[in-house]
């Protein structure tokens, strides 16, 4: 509390509301509406140094607009390699055709940024013809999910909220843990199957960047609501343009690149962090009524 | 046993880094913070702060002194009150 609102003060920034506890599942929250008028530096600049002092006291920190946070929130989108689970599953495919040297440099240009996502997928994807469907299920069988992650999307369900799977990886895995978390969304890429091995193609319109903000685009059309009523989580470069474009977009176990520019950051793999950035405590009703 | 805690409220002219100043006190003095409301009306700070003072009752009067005087220092008016007993 006191290097955050250290920060602010420091910036001449106005804390016109706060409130803190450590009453919600025993995590310290804490939620304030500050006035970055007055502020001495850029609204953005304001946000990196308050997010580089919340990770020195080890507190995930998220920021939005005070027009968003009172949207409810409604939809919550995950990229699922590397965010819903932990293996990247191009790499685990990779490997199994013998060519993972080369997959896991061209994935690590785009995570960081260095190379247009659906170019580096394209070529990936080149990579892995011929590989047998027979090694694909294998790894699906080894696809871990987490219990606190199928528990945080059954918490979600309950509240209301809409759960989707937004990722580049593919629809052979993604749909499987769809099914598995009970998501009411998976958009994914489609590999081409011919004679029981991969053609090395992908089908169709591909899922990159800016084609995981149009699926929650039309995820947020069907229910009735606007983008502000949406939460992305994702780790890699290809999340940045859903996680800077809706109501709450948030890092978890992020990439650099994606925790410098995110308006959220979690820094620990504790996911019970997510219900309380996302607003689902009591204070945050507290908090709305007073804006 | 029940943890004891202390209430401390302040009232006063808002201006930046009040937050700031009060919860480093007590964040110097080892305590948690475990609760805390604070508004802003028409320019005017009111705070309210649930201190759990279990670890070592020995150091309150010590904070409450530090804390009488810096909210002096700040143009602030502050009160203390006591849950759980002295």
């Amino acid at each position: 509390m006191a290097s955050v609102s250290g920060v602010l003060a420091r910036f001449h920034a106005n804390i016109l509301k706060t409130r803190a506890s450590t009453v919600f599942s025993n995590l310290f929250v804490m939620v304030m509406i500050v006035d970055t008028r007055p502020s001495t530096v850029k609204r953005e600049d304001l946000i990196n140094i308050l997010k580089r002092s919340c990770d020195g006291v080890g507190l995930a920190l998220a920021t939005e607009s005070g027009e968003s946070y009172k949207c409810g929130k409604k939809i919550i989108v995950f990229d699922l390699d590397g965010t819903l689970i932990e293996q990247e599953i191009i790499e685990e495919l990779a490997k199994a055709a013998g060519v993972g040297e080369e997959v896991r440099r061209i994935t690590a240009l785009a995570m960081e940024g260095r190379m247009v996502f659906l170019d580096a997928l394209k070529a990936r994807v080149k990579l892995l013809k011929g590989l047998p469907v027979s090694r694909m299920e294998k790894i699906k069988c080894s696809i871990k999910i987490l219990p606190s992650v199928k528990d945080l999307a059954r918490q979600l369900k309950e509240i209301g909220f809409i759960v989707g799977i937004v990722t580049g990886s593919f629809s052979f895995f993604a749909d499987y843990v769809g099914e598995a978390i009970g998501a009411d969304y998976v958009f994914s890429n489609r590999l081409i199957i011919r004679d029981g091995v991969l053609t090395g193609e992908v089908e169709g319109d591909m899922v990159g960047p800016e084609a995981k903000l149009r699926a929650i685009k039309r995820m947020s059309d069907e229910k009735g609501v606007g983008l502000d009523a949406c939460v992305a989580v994702g780790d890699g470069a290809n999340d940045l343009f859903m996680i800077e474009n809706v109501g709450l977009g948030i890092g978890y176990k992020a990439k650099l690149v994606v925790k410098e520019k995110a308006p959220a950051v979690i820094n620990t793999d504790d996911l019970g962090v997510l219900l309380a950035l996302i607003g689902c405590t009591d204070l945050k009703k507290d908090v709305v009524k007073r804006i | 046993m029940a943890d004891k805690y202390l209430v401390v409220m302040a009232v006063g002219p808002d201006r930046p880094g009040l937050i700031a100043e009060i919860s480093s006190v007590i964040a110097d003095f080892g305590y948690n913070i475990e609760d805390m409301d604070q508004v802003v009306m028409r320019g005017i700070f009111i705070l309210s702060l649930l201190v759990n003072i279990s670890s070592s009752l020995t150091g309150i009067d010590r904070l409450r002194k530090k804390l009488e005087y810096l909210c002096h220092e700040l143009g602030l008016e502050v009160t203390f009150y006591y849950t759980g007993g002295k």
